[in-house]
């Protein structure tokens, strides 16, 4: 009897081990389940996440940048001092600082680590120590809304990034010849390989996916006095000005007639004094924008993303959002051929004209519209991971990864501007919680919908 | 009030539009394009330039013609008609050149300006091995 109970409790026992087992492997393949990928067979789906491969991870033969070197997912797809500084020194951004054949008219290493400026040989390369712009790098959200104009698509600050077609598809091959070589003799098959047909038509994809696909729609129901100020500010073509350009807050400009989509402007940027990389370097070359040579004229970039996504202007000129609404105001902008235009069509000659308290309140309304595309991203992300269904590849943890570091960064742009610390509350709330979840194995679906609530209240705040 | 000279304002902005640059047309970021071994430039080789062997070069008229595998097309040079020597089989960087290295018998792909297809917007020499 002893043996039989014996064999009986031990039967038992290692019945509940495989039941406990079996339960926790359930349990794993419920919260984990397969691979996200596994799971998004659509050829979009899958173009995007090979896609997403390439931008972070190919080097295409080269000094071993990839794209994601200049646009890392960790840093809303570009770079700054304060990111620059975290990374260790040997990596790829500072191929210039030890690489030997790219010591000299590669990069501006100083400029680089203090400003986040990257060298581009816009108007050729046959003068390299003399014939070279310094520009930071901006981000690659909401693409599919700010690439495209009458005149054709236009890519980089100046509109004119790519070579070949010019297009957004063709960019990556300029990218690798500019910034991927091994030596300035620049031979493809020798310092790097180009990226093939197939290659850019998923690194294509993989872009017009990141952020946001559609324009807002201004003015929204915003909350909060000086923020609801700072859109009407914003959008007032006798004031602010802001929305003939930027309409809705975007890369397009709004003139009557069919859409024109992006446009190109000399505003002055480069006439600023004291500019932070002449500071350090005063020989810094002019940069003259589009063409070669250039016509002085920039395109304008997408709002909704800047507040988190400084310093600002293609040479990263201005460091805080309520500095770049300033700029407006300013002599170099006044003195701009965009500026005098204005001026001359304004009742009182005056291109812009805001007070301090203006300015703080289009900068609100901006840092505002941020934090809730911030939101959005964030939800969706948790959405995402919540369904095991990644529209790029990404499982479940990258992408609560990302929706971390968006619920940090939308009340990291309201706190910066003093801003609805209401909405702050919850959206810490929500970070703390999606960090949980992170960490959790027992109750990561929990803590993410309660993340996505906090969202929401935090949302309820701010519209 | 307001309203009419937003209007106002922004009716001339679009009449403005060149003055202010919006117009400029976007012919891409052409100096990478010098390190772009021929038939491999994106969107363009193959749809918005041809690859040939120079048949004749009027240097009077800065006009080259190049037999293609169709037909033969004559195509006219500019003062801002780039032209590069391809030494990508070479191993070896592609470096400016000018008229003069347009021989017969050279192999050259030929990007023509948008909308004036008589026109040629840069030219890749072939050096060989």
């Amino acid at each position: 009897m002893k043996t039989h109970s014996g064999l009986f409790l031990l039967r038992s026992k290692s019945i509940s081990a495989m039941l406990v087992v079996a339960a926790i492997t359930g349990w794993i393949a419920l919260e984990f389940g397969d691979p996200v990928s596994s799971q998004t067979p659509q050829s979009q789906s899958q173009l995007i996440a090979k896609g997403r491969n390439l931008f972070f991870n190919e080097t295409f033969n080269g000094n071993g940048r990839t794209c994601g070197t200049c646009h890392p997912a960790a840093n809303n797809l570009t770079i700054d001092p304060a990111f620059i500084a975290k990374l260790p020194p040997n990596d790829p951004l500072f191929v210039a600082e030890f690489v030997p054949a790219l010591k000299e008219n590669f990069e501006k290493p100083e400029l680089m680590r203090k400003f986040g400026l990257i060298l581009e040989n816009l108007d050729g390369f046959d003068d390299l120590p003399n014939k070279f712009t310094m520009r930071g790098v901006p981000h690659t959200l909401g693409m599919r809304v700010s690439v495209n104009s009458q005149a054709g698509p236009r890519t980089g600050w100046s509109g004119d990034g790519a070579p070949g077609d010019g297009s957004l598809r063709s960019f990556a091959t300029g990218a690798v010849i500019q910034h991927f070589t091994k030596t300035l003799n620049r031979v493809a098959g020798v310092d790097f390989r180009l990226p093939t047909e197939e290659e850019l038509d998923a690194m294509e994809a993989f872009q017009l996916s990141l952020g946001r696909q559609t324009e807002l729609a201004l003015p929204l129901p915003l909350k909060g006095e000086v923020i609801k100020r700072g859109q009407v500010i914003f959008m007032d073509n006798g004031l602010g000005k802001c929305n003939i350009c930027h309409f809705n807050a975007g890369a397009n400009a709004n003139l009557p007639g069919p859409p024109v989509g992006n446009f190109n402007f000399n505003t002055g940027v480069e006439d600023l004094p004291d500019q932070p990389g002449r500071l350090v370097n005063p020989n810094i070359p002019r940069d003259d924008g589009f063409g070669r040579p250039g016509d002085g004229t920039f395109n304008t970039p997408s709002l909704v993303e800047a507040a988190d996504t400084g310093a600002f202007f293609h040479n990263n000129a201005i460091e805080t959002i309520e500095g770049a609404v300033a700029f407006y105001n300013g002599d170099a902008f006044k003195n701009s051929p965009s500026g005098q235009f204005l001026a001359s069509l304004d009742p009182n000659r005056i291109a812009i004209k805001l007070d301090a308290t203006q300015v703080v309140a289009v900068a609100a309304f901006l840092r505002a519209i941020n934090s809730l595309e911030n939101i959005r991203q964030a939800t969706e992300l948790l959405e995402f991971a919540l369904n095991k269904n990644s529209p790029d590849g990404r499982n479940p943890n990258q992408l609560l990864d990302q929706a971390i570091r968006e619920t940090f960064d939308s009340f990291r742009v309201l706190e910066g501007g003093g801003l609805q610390p209401a909405a702050v509350t919850h959206l810490k709330e929500a970070h703390r919680l999606a960090e949980k979840a992170r960490g959790s194995w027992l109750s990561k679906k929990r803590l993410m919908r309660e993340a996505i609530e906090a969202l929401k209240r935090g949302r309820e705040q701010l519209i | 009030m307001r309203k009419i000279l937003s209007a106002i304002l922004v009716t001339a902005i679009c009449c403005s539009a060149v003055w202010l640059g919006g117009e400029a047309v976007v012919y891409g970021q052409q100096t990478t394009e010098q390190f772009i071994p021929m038939g491999k430039s994106p969107g363009v080789s193959g749809k918005y330039a041809w690859m040939g062997e120079i048949d004749q070069v009027d240097e009077q008229n800065r006009t080259i013609t190049v037999k293609t595998d169709s037909a033969s097309k004559t195509i006219k040079l500019t003062d801002k008609t780039r032209i590069w020597l391809d030494r990508s089989k070479q191993r070896a960087s592609s470096t400016k050149a000018d008229f003069s290295e347009l021989k017969k018998g050279r192999k050259v792909e030929v990007k023509y300006v948008k909308d004036r297809e008589s026109e040629a917007e840069w030219i890749k020499i072939e050096v060989a091995q």
